[in-house]
């Protein structure tokens, strides 16, 4: 890539100096890079490539014009084609040319360069994040080999549905497509050593396919080998993940070969993964998952990771997997209904929605810069036809037309090369900001660099701005009417006249841009305000959420009488109003499920049955989450789970299952297809969106926790009377008054986590607001400039006009209806796009349709307005125009 | 005459070499305080081949670098000679600062 960037700014040089001295400068340029890069610290850091490529450029100057002179004399002999290339040229005196003219217009040039560096700047830094999340290949050799397996139940539309242990190393033993299949399942472990306060580290536990189907290799040690998950096989085997080795570790290689301690048992240490996402950073340790046996064919709880063979196609892989699937149904009545899914690695990388959030941020960009393109050659323009004159009288004096519109094509090339430095810059401090500030929840966002390929694509967009806003102007440039242009005063002509409706033209293109930002924005802003207004259910404020991880080793007996002692020391806590255990965090990803149906309701069908999730829970949760009892009554301690089954339902199971009917009393049928027990509904309670503020609000059941205390993690929410962040000490004596080394881990406010869950949705909105009114800016300059400029070459007209008599008032509403006429035209055009192009979006939006009425009339008067203002601006001019003064001008 | 021109006829004052020896030598010397990028060396030798201060010879036999073998710099008597004025005009200054007590002997 670096040598890339060196060899672009050779090009500068004649041919013949590039290839005589090429090499040698390459070498030396290196050298130097290296060297500065070791003595300068800091911002001063980010000079040094600027430095070394603006020493090329004056090295490739001086050695043109040393060659000026001869190159000139020979250029007769030539043929046509060459000496018009070479008449097209940048030439150093037009180079000069244009920095005299810059420096004369600072506000100009500064304008212009700012645009382009806006433009390219914001389109160069959402283009590495499209890149790094969505392009980069994954980190493992021949990705689209690899593949998730999944289960799935058709009858019920359940696809992406974990495997189950059994149904796993049935897959893997009977498959024919694939060359490895791996499972994962989470895990959970306290890791303990000398001089180390004991710390709950997530685990997973992997088959040996696991990281062979994803071809990784280790950076020490190995990785689990074939054998080692047999049945009977040594389970105290960890491989550590990279970040836990360098944080916990020190990165230290002698680790592979020495035990560590978890949950007090120790574990041999057999290898170290590479850094890298996903999988390789879903856990900090991995300890084998060893078959057994018995092993369980009702729990779906495994994630299944296969690499296809070489020479088999992904259909045909798949094709094998439902034969795989069919097999098993066929064979065990537990897998009645139950088939397999599979999806290629590319999903890993990003969520349909991430993904389409992506390419729309993308798009805004492409079209602010597009935006950022039309006020440039705008301007380009607007300066072209004030020096009309200038170039007719050096038309008169031998001017040719290549030689004016060499000079535009210089012009625009400075400008857009100034703004593309500018903008690398802007593009750099862009994504230091969205690396450090974005939402969790983008994969790899925190990988993101500027690379060679967004770096191509910023000189080729670059070189096109400079290129098409370079045209337009030269284009202009006049020859053939070179008398009328002379006589040309500041009085409207033709040619005039078609400049003015080139700029208008413009200009509508601008607003039309413009508000097709503002409504995709406007859309994102009415989505988010639904989200975070929409009824969840739950209370959030000055709730608190934590873990308390229990050892496994203190048996089913001391696990539960900790757990019970904890609550009843936490009811006591006076910062506390309520606490309760639940078997599942609310807005966690993944939860328990089980198919729903009523006893006295045979007649409904297997594809009717609901899914539900379930959630086991103390007597004081709807209470401390603030959940209303809507009927029937709540769990006591003497209700024992499954002793007999009772339950209490969401309202929205409810009315699944007996519509206008009183739900008390009556039986559900638990766990329907699988082991089917029935229980009692004793209660219902309101509904809540546990999966998140967008899902639905689940068909829930809960159970109460009695008679199953016994738990390795406690997941706790608590009321508390003040901010919820203050109970936290006391609730830490509490516990450790109970039992002293028990740590307690992800310790959040339910606030924060809500705020979390719409990180992204923020994210997104945020970042397409700013460019919508970055785009709605700059087409205000463009309206702007387009009247004030349409004005000052009016003067006389105007002038006239009020001697014969207009009022004031009147020129002033002409003159200002003349500036909207662009913009109505925009409007119309931009209604029409938006329509068209918010289809696009409707999967990012919620609570509001694509063709949201009130979005479009609230960006439309927005825009109508904003765009008055900028023509009553200039157009105050008139006012001040005085007749007389006017008229003399002339 | 240019620092940087001082400083390359300081480096072939006692030995023939290349480009990047050249930068090396100069930046090591200076402690830091001249960097000669590519631009500047080549077009500082280019226009000091054609003065006549330099010349280009080929590389010592046996001498391998990464890139080949490259060009190699010497200093014409030319050179040298302008090289010793240089200095002695800059010492010529030193002596000045010194007897104006700003430096020590």
């Amino acid at each position: 890539m670096k040598e890339f960037i060196f060899r672009v700014a050779i090009w500068a040089c004649p041919a013949a100096i590039r290839l005589e001295y090429a090499s040698e400068m390459e070498e030396v340029f290196f050298h130097c890079v290296r060297t500065e890069s070791a003595r300068r610290r800091g911002v001063s850091r980010l000079l040094i490539w600027p430095r070394g490529i603006w020493d090329l450029l004056m090295f490739a100057a001086s050695v043109r014009r040393e060659w000026q002179e001869p190159a000139r004399a020979q250029s007769g002999g030539r043929s046509g084609l060459s000496r018009m290339y070479r008449s097209m040229k940048m030439r150093p005196q037009d180079v000069r040319a244009v920095a005299r003219l810059a420096r004369k217009q600072p506000f100009f040039s500064s304008a212009v360069v700012l645009m382009l560096a806006l433009g390219l700047g914001a389109s160069t830094a959402i283009f590495s994040v499209v890149y790094g999340v969505l392009l980069k290949p994954l980190p493992f050799p021949e990705p689209d080999r690899i593949v998730q397996v999944w289960g799935s139940l058709p009858a019920r539309q359940l696809a992406n549905l974990s495997l189950t242990a059994a149904n796993f190393w049935d897959m893997r033993d009977w498959n024919r497509a694939f060359e490895e299949l791996g499972a994962l399942h989470g895990a959970s472990f306290t890791l303990t050593g000398e001089g180390m306060s004991p710390e709950r580290v997530s685990g997973a536990r992997v088959s040996v396919g696991f990281f062979r189907a994803l071809a990784v290799q280790p950076v020490a040690g190995r990785l689990f080998a074939a054998g080692e998950d047999d049945p009977g096989a040594l389970a105290e085997r960890v491989i550590l993940a990279n970040s836990l080795w360098r944080q916990r570790f020190g990165g230290d290689p002698g680790i592979v070969g020495r035990t560590i301690l978890l949950d007090n048992t120790p574990y041999a240490v057999v290898g170290v993964l590479p850094a890298g996402t996903p999988w390789l950073d879903t856990a900090d340790v991995f300890v084998p998952f060893i078959r057994r046996a018995d092993a369980d064919r009702d729990s779906w709880e495994y994630v299944g990771i296969g690499r296809i063979k070489p020479g088999i196609t992904y259909d045909a892989a798949f094709a094998d997997l439902e034969r795989v699937a069919r097999e098993l149904e066929a064979r065990y009545p537990a897998n009645k209904g139950m088939g397999a899914t599979m999806a290629p690695s590319s999903t890993w990388v990003a969520s349909d929605q991430l993904r389409q959030t992506l390419w729309i941020l993308l798009g805004a960009v492409g079209l602010l810069l597009l935006i950022a393109c039309v006020n440039v050659t705008n301007l380009l323009l607007a300066r072209a036809a004030a020096r009309h004159r200038e170039s007719a009288v050096r038309t008169a004096l031998g001017a040719t037309r290549a030689d004016l519109a060499r000079e535009r094509l210089t012009e625009s090339m400075m400008f857009s090369i100034a703004g593309a430095v500018l903008g690398l810059l802007l593009a750099l401090g862009i994504l230091q900001f969205l690396t450090t500030v974005g939402p969790v929840g983008i994969p790899r966002l925190s990988e993101v660099t500027l690379n060679g390929w967004v770096f191509a694509f910023a000189v080729g967009v670059t070189l096109l701005v400079g290129v098409l806003t370079g045209v337009a102007p030269a284009l202009h440039a006049p020859v053939a009417h070179v008398m009328t242009a002379m006589r040309q005063g500041q009085r409207g002509s033709v040619g005039d006249r078609r400049q003015d409706r080139t700029r208008s033209l413009f200009v509508g293109a601008e607003v039309a841009i413009a508000l097709t930002l503002l409504v995709g924005a406007g859309l994102l802003v009415r989505s988010l305000a639904q989200v975070l207004t929409v009824d969840r259910g739950f209370q959030t404020e000055r709730r608190l959420l934590l873990t308390i991880s229990i050892p496994s080793a203190y048996g089913e007996e001391r696990m539960a009488s900790t757990v019970r002692n904890i609550l009843t020391r936490l009811d006591t806590l006076p910062e506390l109003v309520s606490s309760a255990a639940v078997s599942g965090r609310p807005l966690s990803r993944g939860s328990t499920g089980l198919g729903l149906a009523a006893a006295d309701r045979p007649d409904m069908p297997d594809s009717a049955v609901p899914w539900a999730s379930w959630r086991i829970v103390t007597k004081d949760y709807f209470k401390t989450m603030g959940l209303s009892l809507l009927a029937g009554r709540g769990f006591t301690e003497q209700d024992l789970i499954g002793k007999p089954w009772r339950t209490i339902i969401s309202k929205r199971a409810a009315d699944v299952l007996w519509p206008g009917q009183n739900p008390i009393g009556r039986t559900a049928i638990l766990w329907k297809g699988q082991n089917e027990s029935k229980g009692e509904v004793i209660g219902v309670v309101a509904d809540m969106r546990e999966r998140g503020l967008e899902s639905d609000p689940t068909i829930a059941v809960y159970f109460p926790a009695y008679g199953a205390m016994a738990t390795t993690t406690l997941q706790l929410v608590m009321q508390t009377k003040g901010q919820p962040e203050d109970a936290v000490p006391a609730v830490r004596t509490a516990v450790s008054s109970i039992d002293p080394g028990l740590p307690i881990s992800s310790i959040r406010t339910l606030d924060d986590v809500v705020t979390t869950s719409v990180a992204t949705r923020r994210f997104t909105m945020t970042l397409l607001v700013t460019f919508a009114g970055l785009a709605l800016f700059l087409a205000l300059a463009g309206v702007y400039g387009v009247l004030s400029y349409s004005i000052a070459r009016r003067t006389q007209e105007i002038g006239v006009r009020l001697a014969l008599g207009a009022e004031h008032g009147r020129v002033l509403r002409s003159t200002i209806l003349r500036g909207l006429r662009p913009v109505l035209v925009g409007i119309a055009i931009g209604l029409g796009l938006s329509f068209w192009l918010s289809g696009f979006m409707t999967s990012l939006l919620f609570g509001v349709t694509a063709s949201d009425a009130g979005t479009y009339v609230a960006v439309t008067l927005a825009l109508v307005v904003t765009a008055v203002l900028s023509c009553y601006i200039p157009a105050r001019q008139v006012l001040r125009v005085d007749p007389v003064i006017a008229l003399r001008a002339e | 005459m240019a620092p940087h021109w001082f400083q390359i006829l300081l480096a072939l004052a006692d030995h023939d070499l290349h480009g990047l020896a050249i930068t090396k030598e100069v930046f090591d010397r200076t402690g830091g305080q001249m960097q000669l990028w590519p631009g500047m060396l080549y077009g500082a030798l280019r226009k000091m081949t054609i003065a006549g201060l330099v010349v280009e010879t080929k590389a010592p036999p046996g001498f391998e670098s990464g890139g080949g073998r490259p060009r190699f710099y010497r200093i014409t008597a030319l050179g040298r000679r302008t090289c010793a004025a240089e200095a002695e005009r800059l010492a010529s200054f030193v002596d000045a600062a010194r007897a104006k007590k700003l430096l020590k002997a």
